[in-house]
């Protein structure tokens, strides 16, 4: 079902926000990673890794659903489809393999969190490049799938060709 | 090779990297890779 102009562009603009909301929000978490990794202060370090989960909780992983869900409404919804053109399909996929990702990357954090809140664990325990790795990883997909959302390389798959051919073959008598 | 009638170069190079990265993504998985929650103590 085609949206009217108007609720297409309040879905467009909650799937904009959605979006960058996330790199933003993974953008940050780069930086705790880097303070977690860098800082001399001991509670520091064990702050910045006691408070990745709740973030994770509270940040990543609501953007990153409202992102999926709002670009499938995006692409239910509009000419583009979901599995029409290959950007389309691309971005679908990035979205949720990265979404995929940081559900199961939760026990992680929970997993750190629980080291940093130990007082007898080294600070060598605490400290890990894993956050980093991963929030390196997630801004390049999401990266990608902006640039992707933005330039709209061309291609359509062998399901979009199909369906135009139908439509063009039902258009002309 | 048109981009409505085949497969654009685009498509073929980032199905190759989406490819790797799910391998890699599978590999580190399965063998506990950079997890510390499967670090030993």
């Amino acid at each position: 079902m085609i949206m009217p102009p108007r609720l297409r562009k309040l879905a467009l603009t909650l799937h904009v926000v959605s979006s960058v909301g996330w790199l933003g929000a993974v953008v940050v978490f780069l930086a705790l990673a880097a303070v977690g990794l860098t800082s001399q202060e001991e509670s520091t370090v064990r702050g910045a890794y006691l408070v990745m989960e709740p973030a994770a909780r509270l940040a990543l992983v609501p953007f990153a659903v409202a992102s999926l869900l709002t670009g499938l409404v995006q692409g239910l919804g509009t000419t583009w489809g979901l599995f029409r053109h290959y950007w389309v399909v691309f971005k679908l996929l990035l979205n949720v393999f990265a979404t995929v990702i940081l559900l199961m990357y939760m026990e992680t954090f929970r997993f750190m969190a629980g080291v940093a809140a130990d007082p007898t664990a080294e600070l060598a325990r605490v400290r890990t490049a894993s956050p980093a790795l991963h929030a390196v990883l997630a801004v390049v997909a999401l990266l990608v799938a902006t640039i992707l959302a933005v330039y709209k390389p061309r291609g359509m798959t062998a399901y979009g060709r199909r369906q135009r051919r139908d439509q063009t073959a039902m258009l002309v008598p | 090779m048109s981009a409505e009638t085949g497969t654009p170069r685009w498509v073929k190079a980032f199905g190759i990297i989406a490819l790797v990265a799910v391998l890699l993504f599978l590999i580190l998985m399965f063998t506990g890779g950079h997890d510390p929650s499967r670090r030993p103590h």
